[in-house]
């Protein structure tokens, strides 16, 4: 199945949550903003949905979701949403840009200028000296900060790279190996960053493609799913897990098409917001 | 072709394993197989210490086949010593009845004839088992019946187990499990797949399977990158050797794999098993720790072997 039409299986699985669980789950609004707004990149199919979800997501407050989710969803209303929420985002990117640095340090700092500044087109590329040994330590810690470093450095893969071999295939091995003990996140973020270092992972697609369910969400999650249904915290819902899963599962595979080349902060960034 | 190994790395390893070997040669050890048991013949098991025993076999008989190392004084200590147990032990008392230990008495026929001793007796045991018309009928793996056709072929002793050709095309080798649900199985029935079919590099596997290999090696390519992430010193070595077996030499991935064997070869010269990774061998435990590290470390002299026999 091609990643457009996962995206816009995502995308009915995510209408009939906006129809039905919204109510109850004001405090994933901007997920599910991220979400719509992630599906209609990739199929136009979704795009009514998108402009509906962001029209109607209020009250939004871009400072409650992890960073990724509050730009894509910062963005989105921007482009999509209604005059107040727009105001909102506008606020949230005017906040950032002024504590953001500039260059951008982090990864999290890319994002963050990718969003507020815009991707410019080019043809820029970036040399990256990654030691190959940090892959085999065993150490999660250590395999995050490889990524964050790819991260930043290949701007979110619209730089090429320039990498010695065989880190790219290492990088992969660490994924797999990610994804095969359940750690999806870490994983697919793995999966990415290889990718930006022009390392295309079909297994790992095939891993992600498989994690699909039926109802267009992803993962295989009935274990950690029954784990919430059994909590007493409030926070803990079964959308507050699907909704990222789904996000960064929609993200990776397009990430890892190369029939239809995407770059999540080129596709849902694009210009600069007029801060 | 060039060395995968450098010669210092070679040389630490080979080093490191030897003294090691020599040091827990007292661990491999078999039973006094001629000591009446309590238990039925047929139901007398392999178990650990005759597979450390018969893989200790193994790795001498490689070595013994690479002129560059077959005389190192360690070498030569730990051959006459293996060949001075098998017989003490009496290996082969009782072995028409012992249907489980036919593989491991195959391997051990194969090793003493490689040192030169005589094993006409054990190898008509062996053809007599076999005209039993059972072992070579029952039902089991490609990868079984590939790894025992090999050392029954070496021995001499008549059976009649499909072709290689047979056994290539009805093996996973055709069709290799998806890499992130493959099991540690999995791996190691690729691995033996491929050193039995292509007598350890020295045959071509792609004529056996009517079509390249490369998609193999690719796939042992990213088997191994993943063992490195996990730190599998023992799947590592073993996805090394398949690769060197498929004619894949000295690529980037494969010598990245060779500094982190030579890195985490531990100070005695034992290669870390998964139990020592994960810190789980009780303190002061020197059988749990030999019985993880034993197979680890026979790999690299496997390793240093086909790396030398290969070039």
């Amino acid at each position: 199945m091609t990643t457009e039409r996962m995206a816009a299986r995502t995308a009915h699985w995510l209408r009939n949550l906006w129809t039905t669980d919204r109510p109850a789950a004001p405090d994933v609004l901007h997920e599910m903003v991220a979400l719509a707004a992630l599906c209609a990149a990739l199929t136009e199919e979704a795009e009514p949905l998108a402009a509906e979800v962001t029209r109607g997501a209020t009250p939004l407050d871009f400072t409650k979701p992890e960073l990724a989710t509050a730009l894509v969803s910062a963005v989105a209303v921007l482009r999509r949403g209604t005059t107040s929420t727009s105001s909102q985002a506008l606020d949230y990117l005017q906040l950032m840009d002024e504590i953001v640095p500039r260059p951008p340090i982090t990864s999290s700092d890319v994002l963050a200028r990718a969003a507020i500044d815009g991707v410019a087109d080019g043809d820029e590329e970036c040399r990256l000296h990654l030691d190959c040994a940090q892959l085999r330590t065993g150490n999660e810690n250590a395999l995050r900060a490889l990524l964050a470093e790819i991260e930043s450095k290949t701007r979110f893969g619209t730089r090429r790279a320039i990498v010695s071999e065989p880190f790219p295939q290492l990088l992969e091995g660490a994924a797999l190996h990610a994804l095969s003990r359940y750690d999806l996140s870490l994983g697919m973020r793995a999966l990415r960053a290889a990718a930006y270092l022009g390392r295309i992972s079909p297994a790992g697609a095939e891993f992600i493609r498989r994690a699909e369910r039926d109802d267009g969400s992803f993962g295989d999650l009935d274990a950690a799913l029954k784990k919430i249904e059994m909590s007493s915290a409030p926070e803990h819902t079964p959308l507050r897990l699907l909704l990222p899963i789904a996000f960064q599962s929609l993200w990776t595979l397009a990430e890892l098409d190369t029939a239809a080349p995407f770059g999540l902060v080129t596709v849902l960034f694009g210009a600069a917001v007029p801060c | 072709m060039p060395a995968l190994i450098d010669p210092p790395d070679q040389r630490m390893l080979l080093d490191g394993t030897l003294t090691w070997l020599r040091a827990n040669a007292s661990f491999f050890d078999p039973p006094q197989e001629d000591e009446l048991l309590d238990v039925a013949p047929e139901d007398i098991r392999p178990e650990r210490s005759r597979k450390a025993f018969g893989e200790l076999g193994l790795a001498l008989r490689l070595a013994k086949r690479c002129e560059s190392i077959a005389e190192h004084d360690d070498l030569r200590w730990l051959s006459r010593t293996w060949v001075e147990t098998a017989r003490r032990r009496r290996i082969f008392f009782d072995m028409r009845r012992r249907i489980h230990l036919v593989p491991l008495l195959t391997v051990a026929c194969a090793c003493l004839a490689a040192h030169g001793h005589p094993v006409e007796e054990a190898v008509a045991s062996l053809q007599n088992v076999l005209h039993r018309h059972f072992i070579d009928r029952s039902e089991s793996s490609a990868w079984n019946k590939v790894d025992l056709k090999y050392y029954l072929d070496l021995a001499g002793v008549r059976h009649e187990f499909p072709s290689d050709e047979m056994l290539a095309r009805t093996s996973t080798l055709t069709r290799l499990p998806a890499l992130p649900w493959a099991t540690n199985y999995d791996w190691y029935g690729l691995t033996h797949l491929v050193f039995h079919l292509t007598d350890f590099g020295r045959r071509d596997l792609a004529p056996l399977l009517g079509g390249p290999v490369d998609s193999i090696r690719e796939y042992a390519g990213i088997a191994l990158a993943i063992c490195l992430a996990r730190q599998d010193w023992d799947l590592t070595a073993e996805l090394l050797i398949t690769r060197l077996c498929l004619g894949v030499r000295g690529e980037p991935l494969d010598r990245e794999a060779v500094r982190a064997l030579v890195e985490n070869q531990h100070a005695e010269g034992f290669m870390p098993g998964r139990e020592w990774m994960a810190s789980a061998i009780p303190e002061g435990d020197a059988s749990a720790r030999f019985f993880d590290v034993y197979h680890p470390t026979l790999l690299v002299l496997f390793l240093i072997c086909s790396d030398l026999a290969l070039q």
